[in-house]
């Protein structure tokens, strides 16, 4: 009896170590797991596991799907495949349909095809997952949309940009992308092409889905209580019939015009504002060259205690400043848009040119080592929500720590290049 | 006996210890206000297992916004938005790791921070003086870009006309170049020490995190530092222009139709949220079913709903009449309001609403935003609440609701209207 005790006792004693170094690691230490790497066939699966979760989080990603690889032919194909794709499935009506996704469960369905990827994702109830993509398998391997629905896709897609109601700002920069990409997807309206549009049959669109939304060029990302077996159950259901397919292949980009550096834009309610763009390319970067190049766009440009918000606001131009950087898979851009009074156009124009000079000569790696040091430590602070789940993953832990001065500079010469230039005026009037 | 002894260690070690990892309760519900002043702000932490990420939401609220300004003095909460945080302090948040932005509504202004839960204190601190003084540089730089700012929102597709429908309704929120070059740097102080100094309502925290990183010592030393009134006063009434009917003409509009509406009755008020979640379904079913006839007719449509008052608002296709569609949306309005809403329709309904409200989990912000209406209230309601409120709502009520404020006439309807000169 007495040995027995002892055995319990040293038992108990263990379990309770366990279940204290289990507290320890794993209830004090909140983090995270993603599991990579789980094959579906030839598709691949990521998860994000949570617990006791009524809802998952469900993301499909076609690679090189989207409409920045479109055939030049089919240009905007895949944005009318975006509408059609769930449109009407296995048979139903599109109010059935639309019905079935709502008592499903389903929420916040989205399908996006302006990049370079072709993207589903949606909000399911946990124990309607099966269910759910045995509908949405149908949409995949029998599309049964009809002739009428796509001639009605094809009026929902804007063939142009209307100057009238589109933004200076997103008119300057599809401006931007023509000069520096010219006649290729990346500096087409992403949209889609008109004549190209008004072309597409109901085959092109079955053929488009049967070659393109293919489980080789498929990540799958999952958030939510579900297991590894359930991430495998689930895909098999989704996936079945659907074709292992070729990886797509991305399309061709063009060089863009070299004898064109500037243009000029009008737009009447632009009044006494001047809105001016400048645009550069990069491309072929390595991960440690996007995040130089982050780093450097971040210090540079980013917040009112930037330098050149600083620089700005000394030189009494008061100016609204917005820059993006478009990292699309074969190739960067980046573009500060600008708005300034009218009043202040040639002063502002001084400063930019003075900046890139300043540039040019000198770098403020004291800076840029303070910036970099942020970036390293909000990596620690985790997503805090999940929708693009897969391009946060992609810049949250890009390998800022790995960059050296040697790559800033790289990344500066190319940037602050003149002839690597485009600049696009928008105005009242011309200039 | 020495085996005894360190199984009763340890036992009781690792119990102590799985107790003391303790989460905060899950539910703000169950926390709710713990203000115990009128000086005081209102502290709501929210704190689960969202994402399993050492990941936290952090905001500081003021009770004040456009609002409270006098038309004279219009663009002084723009500003003071735009100087609160000062470079130091944006310096060492930077060194922190904490995103931060600082907006400024209506009716708040609000600083919401993104930063790992260990730094939580150090931002407290850091913001500790921020609610004593202001301190405003470079007045005449800060007011061009604000008319910079103000100017390129004109260009939004739904900002443009939704700014000018409640420009008309609250003419405080409008601004322009003559009025913000009056306002002083004294007018700023002035102002911020009325309304902002020592005045902040509520504080939020949300996110993934233990007792062991806030204790009740640091609750008290927050409530101490960032004293404030978590009241405000209510809105003064709607001054509706004599005409109750607007025509815009410009050469930068799409033609739109808008209706706007108020709920001033108590009852109404409630019924609103219910309502809203009702009529927008049935309007997207009524879309659906009748696709071909409505897309032909509309490209666009808006509801919106802001403090009491209801925007509707309508974008036809370019051949369509703007009769026409005043025509079509009356119709529309009669028919959802005299329909009889089945327990079937309002259970799906609800069901919608229920898995939204789940879908909300996975995104900090979005718990984040609903903690912060939960105590700030006004005509929006917790949103559980609102789920067992249309499960449980008459049709009787609804019809009731329908017929009185949307089918009566609206309190403003206005249509702006595209007019090319060349």
């Amino acid at each position: 009896m007495k040995k027995i005790t002892t055995k319990l006792k040293i038992t108990i004693s263990a379990i309770a170590l366990v279940l204290f170094c289990s507290v320890l690691f794993l209830g004090k230490n909140i983090s995270y797991f993603i599991f990579q790497g789980i094959n579906i066939g030839s598709a691949e699966a990521y998860v994000l596991p949570l617990k006791n979760r009524e809802m998952v989080y469900v993301k499909l990603v076609f690679k090189n799907a989207g409409v920045l690889h479109d055939d030049i032919e089919l240009h905007g194909i895949s944005n009318l495949v975006s509408v059609l794709l769930f449109k009407k499935i296995n048979g139903l009506s599109t109010e059935e349909t639309a019905e079935k996704i709502i008592d499903l469960g389903i929420r916040e369905l989205n399908v996006d095809s302006s990049a370079d990827d072709f993207k589903i994702s949606f909000f399911v109830r946990y124990n309607r997952i099966k269910e759910a993509f045995a509908f949405f398998n149908k949409a995949f391997v029998a599309p049964s949309f009809s002739d009428g629905d796509l001639e009605t896709a094809k009026e929902l897609i804007p063939s142009a940009m209307d100057p009238e109601t589109t933004s200076p700002g997103q008119l300057m920069m599809q401006k931007v992308f023509e000069m520096l990409y010219g006649n290729c997807n990346y500096g087409m309206n992403p949209a889609g092409t008109s004549q190209a549009i008004s072309g597409v049959s109901k085959v092109d669109i079955q053929a488009f889905i049967k070659q393109k939304l293919t489980c080789k060029n498929l990540k799958i990302f999952f958030v939510g209580d579900v297991s590894k077996s359930d991430i495998k159950t689930y895909s098999k259901i989704l996936l079945v019939n659907v074709p292992d397919g070729d990886v797509n292949t991305p399309a061709k980009i063009g060089q863009g015009s070299s004898n064109e550096p500037s243009a000029t834009i009008t737009k009447e309610n632009m009044k006494d504002v001047i809105g001016i763009a400048y645009g550069i390319r990069i491309d072929q970067l390595s991960d440690v060259e996007r995040a130089a190049l982050r780093i450097i766009i971040t210090a540079i440009f980013e917040g009112n205690n930037s330098d050149f918000s600083d620089g700005l606001v000394k030189s009494d131009i008061a100016c609204k400043t917005h820059v993006k950087l478009v990292d699309r898979s074969l190739s960067t851009s980046v573009l500060l848009c600008s708005y300034i009074d009218k009043k202040d156009f040639d002063n502002y124009m001084k400063y930019v040119n003075s900046k890139i000079a300043e540039y040019n000569s000198s770098i403020d790696y004291e800076k840029l080592n303070k910036v970099q040091e942020y970036f390293i430590k909000i990596a620690n602070n985790g997503f805090y929500n999940v929708s693009d789940i897969d391009e946060q993953m992609k810049y949250t832990y890009m390998p800022f720590d790995k960059v050296t001065q040697e790559h800033f500079l790289t990344i500066i010469k190319h940037l602050f290049n003149r002839n690597n230039m485009k600049t696009v005026i928008c105005s009242a009037t011309s200039m | 006996m020495q085996i005894n002894k360190i199984f009763a260690i340890v036992l009781l070690f690792s119990v102590q210890l799985i107790f003391a990892n303790e989460q905060y309760m899950t539910s703000y519900e169950d926390l709710g206000s713990n203000s115990t002043s009128s000086h005081e702000p209102a502290i709501v932490i929210y704190s689960n297992d969202c994402l399993s990420m050492p990941s936290v939401i952090v905001s500081i609220v003021f009770r004040v916004g456009k609002l409270d300004v006098s038309i004279a003095k219009s663009g002084i909460v723009e500003i003071i938005a735009k100087n609160l945080i000062n470079k130091e302090t944006d310096n060492r948040l930077m060194d922190l790791g904490i995103t931060y932005s600082v907006n400024c509504t209506d009716t708040d202004t609000e600083i919401c921070a993104h930063m790992h839960p260990k730094n939580i204190k150090k931002f407290f601190e850091l913001m500790k003086d921020i609610t004593q003084s202001i301190k405003v540089e470079n007045l005449e730089i800060c007011k061009r870009r604000i008319i910079i700012e103000k100017k390129l929102i004109n260009y939004g597709k739904y900002n443009s006309v939704s700014d000018n429908i409640f420009a008309q309704i609250y003419p405080q929120i409008v601004f322009n170049e003559s009025t913000l070059q009056t306002i002083t740097v004294d007018d700023i102080k002035n102002f911020f020490d009325e309304y902002y100094r020592n005045n902040v309502a509520l504080i939020t925290i949300c996110g993934n995190f233990g007792k062991e990183i806030l204790t009740k010592q640091d609750f008290n030393d927050i409530k101490k530092n960032f004293g404030g009134s978590s009241q405000r006063t209510s809105l003064s009434d709607i001054n509706f222009l004599k005409d109750r009917y607007i025509h815009i003409e410009n050469k930068f509009e799409r033609n739109s139709v808008n209706y706007v509406y108020t709920i001033s009755d108590q009852k109404y008020k409630k019924l609103a949220p219910v309502f809203l979640s009702i009529f927008s379904y049935e309007l997207f079913k009524t879309f659906i079913q009748n696709q071909s006839l409505l897309s032909s007719f509309f490209s666009d449509f808006y509801i919106h709903r802001e403090n009491d008052i209801i925007l509707v608002s309508l974008y036809p296709k370019k051949d369509i009449s703007l009769s026409e569609v005043k025509k079509l949306y009356k119709i529309l309005v009669q028919k959802i309001s005299t329909k009889e809403i089945s327990k079937e329709i309002l259970s799906k309904i609800a069901e919608i609403k229920r898995i939204s409200i789940d879908a909300q989990n996975y995104d900090m912000y979005k718990i984040h935003s609903r903690v912060k209406e939960k105590i700030i209230g006004g005509i929006s309601s917790n949103e559980t609440t609102l789920v067992r409120a249309i499960e449980s709502v008459s049709p009787k009520e609804l019809n009731e609701f329908a017929l009185k404020i949307l089918y009566e006439q609206p309190k403003l309807e206005i249509i702006t209207q595209y007019r090319s000169d060349r």
